[in-house]
């Protein structure tokens, strides 16, 4: 579970002051021992979990704080309660906290091989759609064409009203039986996930109205949606994964998702601050010049400046 | 309404993105609205006409409809407003005003279409060709006057990229109908080097593939508006089956179908040269370490990257340098329409009061 122990020896208790509640570290040490990849592998282990000492370091702290603000919450001093029964919530909270981890890292994992196999489709179907195009004749009768783009927003609002439907059956299942920060959390992809929708099928629409539209396109589209539905899907799962967990504070659930690419940060908020700024100079200095011009004679009628008085 | 000494209300503003091009200007607004419209205005010729559409000026599709019922005016045309050279080009004054006039009602008119309720500021950011003088930028921030309460320029291409947050190591081509500007974004606000323009645009093509149908195709009767019209439905640079066909009169005047496809692909393809000589300059002068990451990120945008195989094309002739790889924006019409109105909403409010 852990790294293998190292041959140094075990640290000294982390100083009082410190950030940290227990020496992790040191106890890892004491408490581990070093067994190499050889044995493991002549004891026919195939693959070894790996959890780096910060992360249980993590998970004690957690689990002790989640104990402590337990009690504290019951009113209830810490020296009225056996030690005994301490260890053992402890540890039973370390072990659920172990246990959520593993399982929101197996959902952050399936969601990421979801995303890679949805774009490796898209990838596929953006190169099959551009053969076909090239092989369609791409020419409509005006009347034809028409009745496809009528055709395609009925399609667009049916879409709009099943990827509605998804979230507020969703929302409806939440609020019976989450917390009210699975509900917004729910809410948060949607607000991702609707625009992204609503752009790929933008995109879809163009390119179905610029091919002349082929009932082959259509089946992509389809195909393309539904691979949409089964992203979504993991996302829920996922999420419901997240909210769940007693781990991740809002910022890791924030982080979660930038790496989803379910939050779009924008990494050049400052470089636009500053581009701003000098845009706003160009603009002070464009009106200063325009007036040097005037003040010289100089106009769009009269680009080379007036004529000196006396000529 | 942000009267609030700078502070970061928004509230009673409504921002707008402009690309005022020469055929067409695209505009976006926050409160949702996007149209594109023909950038001409028309005067009724005479009385008749004047009755017949039952007003005293008329804009964009329906003047581009009724051009021949109109005295029309592009007031963005190549050589008028956007792009006369100071240091070489004088525009006649009787002509000139018409011309300003012609702007200023055009943004007029264009805004309007976002509807704004009453009362609300509206703020604007306008592209403007990449090398555009001085002067050219008056006249636009000019023709802004009295619809705007505050305008900014920005070049066009910046527009693009800042629009799509790709702002290093990308390279922008964006062919409009009077002008191609390329632009290298490597994280700051591009400068004169940083840009070129070429006049070799959708305008060319639509000349050059005029001559080239008139050349094979003598008995055909069409006007250079069915080339363009023919341009943006059917044509295409790469090496497939398709056929361009059209049916227009023939001497005699009967609908007879002509296939242009090989004088539209020609006249399509005359464009790229450029463009990929443009970019290897832009490329060559940059920091060598990243001139390879740069041709990675070729963005093509403007109504001439609908042009079907113009991105393999442009791919296919970089390969003499290395390669490099061609991205379509996701919508051509509209993309510098977009970045300037997110130029504008993320413009602090207190940038807007120092340039009113």
């Amino acid at each position: 579970m852990s790294d293998p122990a190292e041959e140094k020896p075990p640290t000294p208790p982390t100083p009082a002051g410190a950030p940290k509640m227990i020496d992790v570290q040191g106890m890892i040490r004491q408490a581990s021992r070093r067994v190499s990849v050889e044995d493991l592998v002549k004891k026919g282990r195939k693959t070894i979990s790996m959890l780096s000492r910060e992360k249980i370091d993590e998970l004690i702290n957690q689990a002790v704080k989640n104990m402590v603000d337990k009690y504290r919450a019951m009113a209830a001093g810490i020296a009225q309660v056996p030690l005994s029964q301490i260890e053992a919530e402890s540890k039973q909270e370390f072990n659920e906290l172990l246990h959520q981890y593993q399982e929101t890292a197996k959902a952050k994992g399936d969601l990421e091989l979801s995303k890679q196999s949805l774009d490796a489709e898209l990838e596929e179907l953006r190169k099959d759609l551009e053969k076909q195009k090239a092989a369609a004749d791409g020419r409509l009768a005006e009347e034809a064409e028409k009745a496809l783009i009528v055709g395609f927003k009925e399609f667009e609002r049916e879409l709009d009203r099943q990827v509605a439907k998804v979230f507020e059956k969703r929302k409806l299942i939440l609020e019976a039986s989450e917390t009210p920060d699975a509900v917004a959390e729910l809410k948060k992809v949607e607000d991702a996930i609707r625009p992204i929708i609503k752009r790929l099928v933008a995109a879809e629409r163009e390119r179905f109205q610029m091919a002349g539209g082929q009932s082959r396109e259509t089946a992509m589209l389809e195909k393309r949606i539904e691979k949409l539905y089964q992203q979504i899907a993991a996302m829920e799962n996922a999420l419901k994964t997240i909210s769940n967990s007693k781990l991740y504070s809002n910022q890791q659930i924030t982080n979660l998702l930038r790496q989803l690419g379910l939050v779009q940060d924008d990494k050049y908020f400052e470089k636009k601050k500053e581009m701003l700024k000098v845009v706003l100079q160009a603009n002070k200095d464009i009106r200063q010049q325009a007036r040097d011009l005037e003040t010289a004679g100089k106009s769009l009628e009269n680009p080379g400046g007036a004529p000196p008085a006396n000529s | 309404m942000a009267e609030d000494g700078g502070g970061a209300r928004k509230d009673g503003v409504m921002y707008v993105g402009m690309d005022l091009g020469c055929f067409k200007t695209s505009v976006a607004a926050t409160n949702g609205s996007r149209e594109v419209v023909y950038s001409i205005v028309g005067w009724p010729k005479d009385p008749v006409s004047r009755k017949m559409l039952g007003k005293d000026i008329v804009f964009g599709n329906e003047a581009f409809q009724h051009r021949l019922a109109l005295d029309t005016v592009r007031p963005f045309e190549k050589g008028a407003l956007k792009y006369a050279d100071d240091a070489t080009a004088g525009v006649p004054k009787d002509k000139l005003g018409k011309y300003k006039e012609a702007a200023k009602e055009l943004v007029k008119y264009v805004v309007a279409q976002c509807r704004p309720t009453k009362g609300t500021l509206v703020y604007g950011v306008i592209g403007s060709p990449a090398r555009a003088s001085i002067l050219n930028k008056q006249a636009l921030m000019d023709a802004c006057k009295g619809t705007f309460e505050s305008v900014m320029i920005v070049s066009e291409p910046f527009a693009v990229a800042y629009g799509m947050n790709m702002l290093e190591d990308t390279l922008v081509v964006d062919i409009g109908a009077g002008t191609t500007d390329l632009c290298r974004m490597h994280g700051a606000i591009p400068s004169e080097e940083d840009q070129l323009t070429s006049g070799k645009a959708g305008d060319f093509v639509d000349e050059q593939a005029f001559n080239l149908i008139r050349s094979h195709h003598p008995e055909a009767q069409f006007t250079i508006n069915m080339v363009r019209d023919a341009k943006e439905r059917l044509s295409f640079v790469n090496d497939v089956n398709d056929k361009a066909v059209v049916t227009w009169p023939n001497k005699e005047g009967k609908p007879t179908p002509f296939d242009i496809t090989k004088e539209l692909k020609e006249a399509c393809r005359m464009i790229v040269p450029d463009i990929v000589q443009g970019l290897r300059k832009l490329v060559s002068s940059y920091d060598a370490e990243f001139q390879k990451r740069m041709l990675q990120n070729v963005i093509l945008a403007g109504g001439g990257s609908q042009i079907r195989g113009l991105d393999r094309l442009i791919e296919e002739d970089l390969q003499q340098y290395g390669g490099g790889k061609v991205t379509k924006v996701h919508e051509p019409v509209y993309a510098g329409a977009n970045g300037a109105l997110k130029l504008a909403q993320d413009m602090p409010d207190d940038y807007w009061k120092e340039v009113k």
